[in-house]
C-alpha cells in the first residue's frame, strides 16, 4: 500500500506493507536504532500526533496522513530546545546514540507533568537501558529541564 | 519489491479496514470475521501470525472506543483508549490498583500506543493490569453487529489462558467499579510479558470498616499465564475482625498452600514471595 | 557504479551449523537478492595480527552467533524479512557437555623476602573459597556497520572502529589487495566500544570483498540482537585458599584461576601478564603460588573483552579478603591497612578516606552487631543491612611492550593548533579532552585547538584504544610534544610541529605506578526478606587516578561504570542460549539497574607529584561486586561467593541454615 505522512516536515510517500513498522521507512540505512523490536529500548521514539511512540510499534497503515517528527524535527521546539540545554549542562549529551531516547523520554514526561516529582522521575528512568548515562544524571537533566522550561514560560506570559 | 511469505502471499495488498463508528467495525467485521483485530498492534506487530487472515481490521479511530466515561459508581473505558492516555485521564479517579497495574504495561512511550484492551486480549498472558482490573470486578463489553452482552473480566478467559470470545465479537468497553477499597497491594517480579518468563504478581485488595473486614481479596499470576485465587479462603475473612489472629492468618496460607499450582507452577523462592505477600498483606489490615 | 547494495548477516543457531546453498528454496532469493556464505571465501581467511586466529567467516560455525552468511540486497528491511527462512543445517548431535581446549596454563610460585619473621606452623589454618563469576554478555550501545565501495584501484572503507590499522590490514588480508590500495575513514564512535575488538575488522574483510564482487558499495550493518553475540565478560573460577597463622596474619597465597575464552582466545599473553598483577594488586607481596588455566570452548569470544580478566579476579581476591577479616573478627579496612604496599601511601590515603566519607567503621560494626544478635527470619524481621568494602587498582597501557601511542602537535601561525593521534577515533568526551589538554598547555583556548580526522594510520601501532591509552598514553604524549612546542615557540619561526611516541613500561614486570589508578568502595545494600528483593542503598568510591583531565567526565564515567558493576552482580546471568533468541530478550537482558537509585557519592584524590592522567572505568568493576556480594554477606550472615547474586539462592541458602 502507498502510504504518505510528513516526515520532520518533509513529505513522504513509500511502498509498505501495512504490517511494516514505521521505523523501517525511516532508517535509511538499517542501522537499527536499539535493541529491539517491542518498544522498550526508546531508541526509535518519534513524535506521531504530538504523542512520543516507539517507531518499532507503529504499524505504517497507521501513519498514513500523519505527521512525524524525530529529534531533527524537534529542533525548534522550546521544550525541546530546553531538555537539549538542560542535557547538556549535565553532560549527558556525550552519548549521541541513547541521546534521542533520553531525549524523547524526557519529552514525553515533561509535557504531561511540568514539574514531575522525584517519584515520577523514577517511574521514567526505570525504563533506561543505555549503557552510557545513569538514571541519575537523566533525573537531574530532566528536572533542570522542566525548571528551565517552567521558567521560560512563565516569563513568556508576562 | 515486494515481500513475500513462504506461501507466496503478497502482503502489500493485505486490506486495512480502519473504521470511525462502531457500527461500521462492526459491519465489516460481521463480513470479514477473519479480520486480524489491531486496538495499538503492539502484540499482533511482534507474535501474530499473519497467513490465515484476510486482512486487519483496525480500531484505532473508532471514535466510539476511545472514551473515558466516569459516573459515581463506576467508570466506562473505551477499549482502544491507550494505557498511558487513561492513566493520566483517570489517575484522580481510577482505583490506585488500577493506575499502579497501568504503570507496569510497559515503557512510559509504549503506553501511548498500547491499549486497555489490547493489553487484556493478549493471547495466552495475564498481564499484572489485567489480574488489577479482574480483582475489582471490572466487566467487558463484547459487541457484535446486533448483539452485545457484558462479561465479567475474570470469566473472560478459559482454564488454557484463550480468550472466550466468539466470532464477530469485538471488545468495545471495560466497566469498572468505582468502589472505595482501603487497603491494597501490588507486586511484580520478573517479566510477564511475553508470557513464559518466570515472573510473578501479587496483589491484594481489601476494605475494612466499624466491624472489620468486609471484602478481602488476594491473586497471583505466575509466568503471566496461571493465576491463583482462594475465594473460599477469602469469604472466610469477611466480618473477621482485624488484626487477624495467627490462626487466622495460617488458615489462609494454608489454604493458599494447598492449591494445586501453588507447589507446582511455583519455585521456592515464588512460594516465599507470594507466602510472604500474603501474610504482610493480612498485617497491614490491622 | 550499480545502485549501493545493503547486507545483513545470518548468525549461527549453533555451534557447528552451516548454510548449504543448494538447500535454499529459490524463494528465498528472488533477483536482486545474493547470499554469500563461507564457502565463497578464501577457506581459512582471518584478520590480520594480532588476531589471526579469528576466521573472517567459517564455512561451519565455531559458536552459536558466529557470522556464516551474509545476504545482501538493495532493502535491509526485505533482508531482515528473508533471513529467518535461510535454513541452517546444524549437527545432528549435540554434547552434552562443552568440551574445553586449553588455550594457556600458568604455573609460577613467587616467592618474595619479607620483612616479616613469620613462622608457618602445622597448626595454622588455611582459608579456602571458591569464587565464580558469571558470563556479561556485550550490550552496545551504537550499532556496528562497515560500508564499502570500490574504487577502481582498491576500496574505501567507512566505519566506526577504534583500530583502524588492524581494520585496513584486515580488508587488505580479505581482499589480496596491498593495504595502500584500502582507504579507510573512521567514524568517532561513540558510547562504549571496547568491546566490539574484532568485529568491526570483520564486518570490513566483509564488505571489501563483497562490494568488490559485487561492484557496487555495501553498507553491512549488525542489528543489536546480533550485537549480544559479539563476545562478553569471561566467565570464572577461581580457588583462593590463603595460609594464615596461629595470629591469624596472612602468611601465604595459593590460586587457582580456570577462565572460558569462547572460541577465539584473544590477547592471552596480556591476560596472563594482568591477572598476575591482579592476584597481588596493591597488597604487598605474599608466598603465592599460582595456576591459571584457560580454555577455549565452542561459545562467543570472552576474555579479552571488558577489561581482560582483572575484575573477575579482583571480586575473588577482594571477597576473599573481606572473609579473612572477618574470620580474624577484625573490620575489613582494618584488616587489610598493614598488607597494603608501604612504597605507596596513597593507598592507605585512599582507605582512610573511604572510611571517612562512608561513615564505614561505624555502620559495619553496626550491622555485624545486629547480625549475631539475630537468630531467625521472620515476618517481623526488618530489612537486613550489610556494608561491604573492596579496593582494587586499575592498569592503563598494554602490560608488554606492544605499546605505542604517536601524537603530532602543530602551533600555526594563527595561534591555532593541529593534533594529529595515532590513536584514532577518540569519544567525543575524549576529544574535548584532548583539545583542552593541548589548550592548557600551549595557553590558547580550546576552541582554537583542531583534531584532526586523519589519524596516522600509516603506522601500525596507531591503537586499538584499549585500556584507557586515549586518556593516559595519549595524554602523556600530547603533554610531552606541547612541551617540546613551548621550549621553541619563541625562538622557532611558526608553524612548529612536534611528533612524540611513548612506549612506557617496556619489558617491565609489572606496569609503572604512575600507570594505575587506585580506587576503593564501599556499598551498603540491604536485602528484604518479605520478598528477598536486593536494594544498593548507598556507593561510595574514592579514587585516585592522578591528574584529572575533566572532572564531570571522569565522575560521570565512573556513574556509569557503577551501574554496569550493579547490573554485572545483581542481573546478568549465565549464557542461555534459547533465551537469546527468544522474544523480549531484551527486557530480560537489559543493562538497566531497575532497583531504588542508589546514593552515588565519588571523591578524587588530588594529584601528586606529575603523575599523569590515567584511566578508571573497569575501577567500579573491579570494586562494586566483591563490596556489594560483601555487604549482602554480612547483611545476610551468608558466605556468599559468586555472581551474579540471586534472590534465589540467598533463599536457599537461609532455608538450609
Amino acid at each position: 500500500m502507498k502510504v504518505t505522512f510528513v516526515h520532520n516536515d518533509h513529505r513522504r510517500t513509500v511502498d509498505a506493507d501495512p504490517r511494516d513498522t514505521l521505523r523501517r521507512h525511516i532508517t535509511p540505512t538499517g542501522d537499527q536504532e536499539g535493541p529491539c523490536t517491542s518498544g522498550e529500548c526508546l531508541r526509535c521514539c518519534v513524535l506521531l500526533a504530538g504523542r512520543v511512540v516507539p517507531a518499532c510499534t507503529v504499524p505504517m497503515f497507521r501513519v498514513e496522513g500523519m505527521t512525524i517528527q524525530d529529534t531533527e524535527g524537534l529542533a525548534a521546539d522550546t521544550l525541546f530546545r530546553d531538555i537539549k540545554k538542560a542535557f547538556e549542562k549535565i553532560g549527558i549529551h556525550r552519548c549521541t546514540e541513547a541521546l534521542p531516547a533520553l531525549q524523547m523520554l524526557a519529552y514525553q514526561l515533561l509535557s504531561e507533568v511540568p514539574m514531575p516529582t522525584d517519584k515520577e522521575l523514577q517511574d521514567y528512568s526505570r525504563h533506561i537501558t543505555s549503557r552510557c548515562v545513569s538514571r541519575n544524571e537523566f533525573e537531574r537533566a530532566t528536572r533542570l529541564a522542566g525548571r528551565v522550561h517552567k521558567r521560560r514560560r512563565h516569563e513568556q506570559s508576562r | 519489491m515486494s515481500s513475500r511469505g513462504e506461501r507466496g502471499r503478497t502482503h502489500r495488498d493485505e486490506p486495512v479496514y480502519a473504521p470511525e463508528s462502531l457500527s461500521e467495525a462492526l459491519q465489516i467485521f460481521r463480513r470479514r470475521p477473519s479480520l486480524q483485530v489491531w486496538a495499538g498492534g503492539t502484540w499482533w506487530s511482534r507474535f501474530a501470525d499473519r497467513d490465515d487472515t484476510e486482512g486487519i481490521l483496525s480500531l484505532h479511530a473508532v471514535r466510539e472506543l476511545r472514551r473515558v466515561v466516569k459516573s459515581d459508581i463506576q467508570a466506562e473505558v473505551g477499549a482502544a483508549v491507550p494505557v498511558e492516555r487513561l492513566y493520566l485521564a483517570g489517575r484522580r479517579f481510577l482505583p490506585r490498583l488500577m493506575t499502579e497495574g497501568l504503570h507496569l504495561v510497559g515503557s512510559p512511550p509504549l503506553r501511548n500506543i498500547a491499549t486497555i484492551g489490547g493489553a487484556l486480549c493478549i493471547p495466552g498472558t495475564v498481564l499484572p493490569i489485567t489480574a488489577c482490573l479482574q480483582i475489582l470486578d471490572t466487566r467487558v463489553e463484547l459487541r457484535r453487529q446486533g448483539n452485545g452482552r457484558w462479561v465479567a473480566l475474570s470469566q473472560f478467559r478459559d482454564a488454557s489462558g484463550a480468550v472466550r470470545i466468539n466470532q464477530g465479537e469485538i471488545m468495545t468497553r471495560l466497566r469498572v467499579p468505582l468502589y472505595s477499597w482501603t487497603h491494597r497491594m501490588l507486586r511484580s517480579y520478573g517479566m510477564p510479558f511475553p508470557a513464559g518468563q518466570e515472573s510473578l504478581t501479587v496483589i491484594g485488595l481489601a476494605s475494612l470498616d466499624k466491624t472489620g473486614i468486609s471484602e478481602f481479596r488476594f491473586v497471583l499470576v505466575i509466568d503471566g499465564t496461571v493465576q491463583i485465587r482462594i475465594r473460599e479462603a477469602e469469604m472466610d475473612l469477611v466480618g473477621r475482625s482485624v488484626p487477624l489472629t495467627e490462626r487466622e492468618q495460617r488458615s489462609i496460607l494454608n489454604a493458599l498452600e494447598s492449591n494445586p499450582y501453588y507447589g507446582s507452577e511455583l519455585n521456592d523462592l515464588g512460594r516465599w514471595r507470594a507466602a510472604q505477600g500474603l501474610r504482610e498483606f493480612m498485617q497491614k489490615l490491622g | 557504479m550499480k545502485d549501493p547494495q545493503y547486507g545483513r548477516l545470518i548468525l549461527a543457531a549453533e555451534a557447528g551449523a552451516s548454510i548449504d546453498r543448494t538447500s535454499v528454496p529459490p524463494s528465498l532469493l528472488p533477483q536482486g537478492i545474493n547470499l554469500f556464505t563461507g564457502a565463497d571465501f578464501e577457506v581459512g581467511l582471518t584478520l590480520a595480527e594480532p588476531f589471526d586466529n579469528v576466521v573472517v567467516i567459517p564455512q561451519v560455525a565455531l559458536f552459536r552467533g558466529q557470522i556464516i552468511g551474509v545476504l545482501t540486497g538493495r532493502h535491509w528491511s526485505i533482508l531482515d524479512k528473508l533471513i529467518p527462512n535461510i535454513p541452517q543445517t546444524v549437527p545432528p548431535e549435540v554434547a552434552s557437555s562443552v568440551p574445553e581446549t586449553p588455550v594457556a596454563t600458568g604455573e609460577v610460585d613467587d616467592y618474595y623476602d619479607t620483612t616479616d619473621d613469620v613462622t608457618i606452623s602445622e597448626t595454622s589454618e588455611i582459608v579456602e573459597g571458591l569464587y565464580q563469576t558469571g558470563l556479561q554478555l556485550h550490550v552496545l550501545d551504537a550499532p556496528l556497520w562497515a560500508e564499502a565501495t570500490p574504487t577502481g584501484k582498491g576500496v574505501q572503507i567507512t566505519l566506526p572502529c577504534q583500530w583502524p590499522a588492524h581494520v585496513r590490514l584486515s580488508a587488505a588480508k580479505a581482499t589480496g589487495l596491498p593495504a595502500r590500495a584500502v582507504r579507510l575513514d573512521c567514524n568517532a564512535p561513540s558510547g562504549n566500544r571496547d568491546g566490539a575488538l574484532t568485529v568491526p575488522a570483520v564486518l570490513a574483510a566483509l564488505s571489501s570483498v563483497l562490494a568488490l564482487r559485487l561492484d557496487t558499495s555495501l553498507r553491512i550493518a549488525m542489528r543489536y540482537d546480533q550485537s549480544f553475540l559479539t563476545g562478553g565478560r569471561a566467565p570464572s573460577r577461581v580457588v583462593w585458599a590463603s595460609r594464615l597463622s596461629e595470629d591469624g596474619l596472612l602468611v601465604s597465597n595459593a590460586l587457582k584461576i580456570h577462565l572460558n575464552l569462547g572460541a577465539y582466545p584473544l590477547l592471552v599473553d596480556e591476560m596472563l601478564q594482568r591477572l598476575r598483577i591482579a592476584a597481588t594488586s596493591v597488597y604487598r607481596p605474599v608466598p603465592t603460588e599460582y595456576q591459571v588455566r584457560l580454555v577455549s570452548t565452542e561459545d562467543i569470544p570472552m576474555g579479552a573483552f571488558e577489561g581482560v580478566a582483572s575484575a573477575q579476579l579482583s571480586f575473588a581476591r577482594e571477597v576473599h579478603y573481606n572473609r579473612l577479616a572477618e574470620i580474624v573478627s577484625q573490620d575489613p579496612i582494618h584488616w587489610r591497612v598493614s598488607y597494603l604496599r608501604q612504597d605507596w601511601p596513597v593507598i592507605e590515603e585512599i582507605c582512610s578516606t573511604l572510611a571517612r566519607e562512608a561513615d564505614f567503621h561505624r555502620r559495619y560494626s553496626a550491622n555485624e552487631l545486629v547480625k549475631k544478635r539475630r537468630n531467625q527470619l521472620s515476618l517481623d524481621t526488618p530489612a537486613l543491612r550489610g556494608i561491604g568494602f573492596a579496593l582494587a587498582q586499575q592498569q592503563s597501557g598494554f602490560s608488554g611492550d606492544r605499546e605505542g601511542g604517536t601524537v603530532t602537535v602543530r602551533l600555526n601561525q594563527d595561534g591555532t593548533a593541529d593534533l594529529f593521534c595515532s590513536v584514532p577515533s577518540p569519544t567525543l568526551r575524549l576529544h574535548l579532552a584532548w583539545r583542552q589538554l593541548v589548550a592548557h598547555e600551549l595557553d590558547i583556548e580550546t576552541e582554537a585547538v583542531n583534531l584532526q580526522s586523519h589519524f596516522d594510520s600509516s603506522r601500525y601501532d596507531g591503537g586499538p584504544r584499549l585500556f584507557s591509552r586515549g586518556v593516559s598514553i595519549v595524554s602523556r604524549a600530547i603533554v610531552l610534544a606541547c612541551q617540546a612546542i613551548q621550549k621553541r615557540r619563541f625562538r622557532d619561526p611558526l608553524p612548529i610541529t612536534v611528533r612524540r611516541t611513548i612506549r612506557p613500561g617496556q619489558g617491565t614486570r609489572s606496569p609503572v605506578d604512575s600507570l594505575k589508578a587506585v580506587g576503593a568502595a564501599g556499598v551498603e545494600a540491604v536485602l528484604h526478606p518479605m520478598s528477598m528483593e536486593i536494594d544498593v542503598r548507598s556507593v561510595t568510591m574514592v579514587i585516585y587516578a592522578g591528574r584529572i583531565l575533566d572532572r564531570g567526565m571522569a565522575e560521570a564515567e565512573l556513574r556509569r561504570g557503577i551501574y554496569h558493576a550493579l547490573n554485572w552482580t545483581l542481573r546478568e546471568s549465565l549464557l542461555d542460549a534459547e533465551l537469546i533468541s527468544e522474544p523480549g530478550v531484551f527486557q530480560t537482558y537489559s543493562t538497566a539497574f531497575r532497583g531504588a537509585v542508589p546514593s552515588i557519592k565519588i571523591v578524587f584524590l588530588n594529584q601528586i607529584r606529575k603523575d599523569g592522567p590515567v584511566g578508571i572505568g573497569e575501577l567500579p568493576f573491579n570494586t562494586i561486586p566483591a563490596a556489594l556480594v560483601s555487604a549482602l554477606s554480612q547483611a545476610t550472615g551468608l558466605y556468599l561467593d559468586s555472581l551474579p547474586v540471586r534472590p534465589a539462592h540467598i533463599l536457599r541458602q537461609l532455608q538450609e541454615e
